[in-house]
């Protein structure tokens, strides 16, 4: 026996919107691009471009004695690799000199620069004069300034001067285990200092060269990041990359590193070893794929909401009722579909029940069910959308009893039995209509996280035709709810 | 915005309903010179107040009041309004369900019940009372003729819909009876 589908007439229609639903555009079931062939194929005008901020790069090779590296070329690996990470169009990189222009640009800075720099001097001044704890304290401000301001990407030889100046004078306080981590820090900022073997003390120059010795095996673990990068990744939303060469070892061949920094504060390291003459492109690309494509533009006519949804409370009265006034209260669903820019439909549907009037005439509570399609306008303000829409409404309004005889409302006879004294023709009862009319609404929404709003809507209408006849009619009322934006 | 204020008074106007018993702690001298209390049991509609009034034989020193076997009288209400936090209306103690009888063993067919109603002979009660949730104060009337001042309290309670506690009213009176008046 064959599925039933296939013989239904739903089988064509299923085929071709299977169809659709797999050829269509950006579906998820079409076949997925690779990202290099997306850039081979070139990338649209308003393609958001992944943002990346790359720091100057820090050559660890003089942390071996400065005749081994001499006559190596500057650093022509991580000018490849800078060129190769260019060349990506999907990345918007920025150099390393534009980056730390825009560092020193920020406010504050130069009177921060200014305030470390006189701390230095101080603390350079009071090591000549021998005052050993004013130098310490003079410098390790001077080195904590200089940490937040990223000044060895700047003046590697100033920061590391203080730093091996710091550790000399705790040295000579016969501080040694403070000291060790002072030359450590001299010799990251600047790789090339060295104490002088016939001017400086031999106790001195041993101390630094256990910590280049120390520094040298921890090459191979992935580096600390300061907390000042971690946030300016978070604060400007960019992916930070810095750059390493880290000189070869007895176990590693010369290699050049990346750490990227990403703006959720995750830290990842590529490394490639320099033994190929394509390791620069090498890392390059496996910094690329590290880094999150870019954003294509919505293939949307529009970037705006394609359609909305929210449910709430709904209340509203009957401005023409021969009683006095009460309220219906119930539930509320819209619908609004966007039509064109500026331009939506609506669909709006209220389940009600009625309280009662102050003088309690009305003796039911009068279950209300209205529809109202429309369409309209509406636009957009920062998180705020106002939009109003005219249409046609539907409402089934349920059995009316009314009284306006006390006696009827009070001495209720229960199974026969009791006082009444409420002639039957004092009471008026109508087993409900279906009413027919137009509909206007008003109302503004506000977005309060990611796609979710709040909504709150007035609207009124007028009834031209109905089944039975009610006396009630021209409700006015507001609708108060949560909504969901499809985009 | 306009309509808020609107939107927000409707509903329905309920205060007074409920049970009220004359207070005799407080209005001694008027329950002194009576042979009676009233329990009022009212439903207010807006402006419109109905229920009942019913009557008790004032029981002796040391006994409690309002007890169902003491009730010698129980009378509609009639044209009950509020005006300005003021309620009036009066009972007919003549009219056709006003001898509608009580509970099973009251005394209102009783000597001495009948002997309390003739005297003084009066055809309709007139109250006008004012106070708040938790208390009413006001003049009762006898065919125009002031009794004095009354304190009436609430009291927890059923309201009572009806003067016959086993029986319909209509059965024990004429067949164009009905509407309390």
């Amino acid at each position: 026996m064959r599925a039933g589908y296939q013989n239904s007439l739903l089988a064509p229609f299923l085929e071709v919107m299977f169809a659709l639903l797999i050829f269509m555009p950006g579906s998820s079931l079409s076949a997925p691009q690779s990202d290099a062939r997306r850039l081979n194929e070139g990338l649209p005008a308003e393609f958001r471009r992944t943002p990346v901020h790359l720091h100057p790069l820090l050559d660890l090779r003089p942390l071996l004695s400065p005749i081994e590296v001499k006559g190596a070329a500057p650093a022509p690996a991580f000018e490849i690799f800078v060129e190769e990470l260019v060349a990506r169009k999907n990345l918007l990189v920025s150099l390393p000199a534009n980056v730390r222009a825009r560092a020193r640009s920020k406010p504050g800075f130069a009177e921060k620069l200014a305030f470390a720099r006189s701390q230095a001097a101080l603390g350079l001044e009071d090591f000549k004069q021998v005052r050993l704890d004013a130098t310490i304290r003079h410098l390790r401000e001077a080195a904590k300034l200089y940490a937040q301001l990223d000044h060895q990407l700047d003046d590697p030889r100033s920061v590391a001067r203080i730093e091996l100046t710091r550790g000399l004078a705790l040295l000579e306080k016969t501080e040694v285990a403070d000291a060790g981590p002072a030359f450590v820090a001299a010799l990251r900022a600047d790789p090339r200092i060295r104490l002088r073997p016939d001017f400086d003390r031999a106790e001195s120059i041993a101390a630094l060269e256990r910590a280049r010795l120390d520094l040298l095996d921890e090459l191979r673990k992935v580096p600390a990041v300061p907390p000042s990068v971690l946030e300016d990744a978070r604060r400007l939303g960019v992916y930070i990359v810095r750059s390493r060469l880290v000189p070869a070892t007895t176990d590693h061949p010369e290699s050049i590193e990346a750490t990227i920094v990403s703006p959720t504060g995750s830290v990842t390291q590529e490394t490639e070893a320099l033994d190929r003459p394509d390791a620069p492109s090498r890392l390059a690309s496996r910094v690329w794929a590290c880094l999150p494509f870019g954003q294509e533009p919505s293939t949307r006519r529009t970037a705006r909401d394609l359609a909305r949804v929210d449910v709430g409370y709904a209340y509203f009265i009957f401005a023409e009722n021969p009683l006095e006034v009460f309220g219906n209260v119930g539930a509320a669903l819209d619908v609004s579909y966007l039509l064109a820019k500026n331009m939506s439909m609506e669909l709006g549907l209220q389940l009600t029940n009625s309280g009662r009037d102050r003088e309690e005439h009305l003796r039911v509570d009068v279950l209300t069910f209205r529809g109202l399609v429309g369409a309209g306008a509406h636009f957009e303000a920062g998180p705020f959308r106002f939009e109003s829409h005219l249409g046609g409404e539907v409402a089934s309004i349920g059995r009316v009893i009314t009284t306006t005889d006390s006696a009827c409302k009070h001495f209720v006879p229960e199974d026969g039995r009791g006082y009444d004294g409420c002639p039957p023709s004092s009471v008026d009862a109508t087993e409900g209509a279906i009413v027919a009319g137009i509909g206007l609404t008003a109302g503004a929404s506000v977005n309060l996280v990611d796609d979710l709003y709040f909504a709150l809507r007035f609207s009124g209408s007028e009834y031209f035709f109905e089944t039975t006849e009610l006396d009630l009619g021209r409700p006015i009322g507001a609708t108060a709810g949560l909504g969901y934006r499809f985009r | 915005m306009a309509v808020a204020p609107l939107l927000l008074s409707c509903g329905p106007e309920r205060g007074f309903s409920g049970v009220w018993q004359q207070d005799c702690e407080t209005d001694s001298l008027t329950c002194l010179g009576s042979e009676f209390v009233f329990a009022l049991h009212l439903g207010r509609y807006g402006d419109d107040v109905t229920g009942l009034a019913v009557r008790y034989l004032k029981a002796g020193a040391g006994l409690g009041d309002f007890d169902s076997r003491d009730e010698c009288g129980c009378f509609v209400i009639d044209g009950g309004r509020v005006r300005d936090g003021s309620i009036g209306f009066r009972v007919e103690l003549e009219g056709p369900c006003a001898h509608g009888l009580p509970a099973e063993g009251a005394l209102f067919d009783s000597a001495t019940c009948r002997s309390a109603i003739a005297d003084p002979p009066c055809r309709a009660l007139s109250f006008t009372l004012d106070g708040d949730e938790d208390r009413l104060q006001g003049e009762l009337a006898c065919d125009g003729q002031s009794l004095g001042t009354f304190d009436f309290v609430p009291k927890s309670g059923r309201v009572r819909r009806t003067c016959l506690a086993d029986e319909a009213c209509e059965s024990r009176l004429e067949p164009d009876a009905g509407s309390g008046d």
